[in-house]
């Protein structure tokens, strides 16, 4: 995986003086990625889709304050992690839902349901709902490596946080990964036995 | 699992193992010489590089183009902050407002002092600013529209006392 080339400094310089046609070349460039962050953060098609234009429009409002000590596309990622944390605390908030704290958080603050062998049908929905019973911070950590392919400098710069903490937050979202897809498995080779 | 195979455990076995696949591990010996001996941390590897191909699935995703959308709903808000003043924008009329206002005060103060012989701009504040000379009563001297602004604005002396 390779991090994908950074907005060209024109097209950043015309966004800050707020042409258009320099954040339809953000949206260009980083749109998909943003959605399909969007999507495993969120774990919610119809979200996803409405939170990538409230990022790419809070990416217009605050163009002229991005001061290009980062590459673009760490800004536009912290933009996008916030945007979706905020949401989803939000969504907790409204469904007064309590915050887990401890081991419960990696399976509880996902909003996915239990993965079962009748729900596997789409095989993406299947993954996205794999990485909602991560906890939120491993599944941030996983999205911007896996999906945006940010290095461990950019991961750090964008949460905020110590690379050595994005290399262990990394490592244990893997591996709880790595525990549910086997537990997956399991549950379908059962299903298979059965019939 | 094991807890400890060559110099270092399984735990940081798989943290460096993570590391790794993301090419940001710059020693691996380490953790080759660790896997080499340890079954268990080897099919993590493999299981590693099956996760990133999975994943793979969901960065494909398809999406629908919405800039027209976005590109709408940009200009929209480009309007109407181009039609509401900026709070700085605010800030300035209302502090050169005041200070219009301050002025006047002044030159009405000055007009208002008793016109002794000896009377001038310092004798004029003092008595602007005099509890016993409330500033209401020099300015009700006149009715103009500055002047009646003023006396809406200061505080009457009975509040004053």
């Amino acid at each position: 995986m390779t991090a994908e080339r950074d907005l060209d400094p024109a097209d950043i310089a015309r966004l800050r003086r707020g042409d258009l046609g320099a954040l339809e070349a953000a949206y260009r460039r980083f749109g998909p990625r943003v959605h399909a962050s969007c999507r495993a953060l969120l774990n919610n098609a119809a979200d996803a889709e409405d939170a990538a234009q409230e990022i790419f429009l809070k990416v217009w409002e605050r163009a002229a304050q991005f001061d290009g000590r980062s590459r673009f596309s760490t800004w536009l990622y912290r933009i996008a992690v916030n945007h979706c944390a905020q949401r989803t605390e939000k969504e907790r908030l409204r469904r007064g839902v309590p915050l887990p704290d401890g081991d419960a958080r990696e399976f509880a603050d996902g909003g996915g349901s239990p993965i079962d062998a009748a729900g596997e049908r789409d095989a993406c929905e299947l993954l996205e709902r794999r990485l909602a019973q991560l906890g939120n911070e491993h599944r941030a950590v996983l999205v911007l490596r896996e999906l945006d392919g940010l290095s461990y400098a950019e991961i750090a710069e964008v949460l905020g946080v110590p690379v050595g903490t994005v290399m262990s937050r990394l490592a244990r979202a893997r591996e709880r990964w790595i525990e549910l897809t086997r537990a997956a498995e399991l549950r379908r080779s059962v299903e298979e036995s059965k019939t | 699992m094991n807890d400890g195979v060559g110099t270092i455990a399984c735990a940081r076995a798989r943290e460096l193992a993570s590391a790794w696949i993301d090419g940001e591990l710059a020693d691996e010996r380490e953790l080759r010489s660790h896997v080499d001996r340890c079954a268990e941390c080897s099919v993590f590897v493999e299981r590693l590089y099956a996760m990133r191909a999975e994943l793979a699935g969901v960065a494909s995703v398809e999406w629908s183009d919405a800039w027209p959308r976005i590109a709408a709903r940009a200009s929209a808000r480009s309007r109407s902050a181009a039609r509401v003043p900026s709070r700085t924008w605010i800030a300035r009329c209302a502090a050169l407002f005041v200070g219009a206002l301050g002025v006047r005060a002044l030159q009405l103060a000055v007009e208002a002092a008793p016109s002794g012989g000896d009377a001038d701009l310092s004798s004029s504040l003092a008595h602007l600013v005099s509890i016993e000379a409330p500033p209401t009563d020099l300015l009700r001297a006149s009715a103009t529209p500055e002047r009646s602004l003023l006396i809406a604005l200061a505080p009457s002396y009975e509040e004053h006392k």
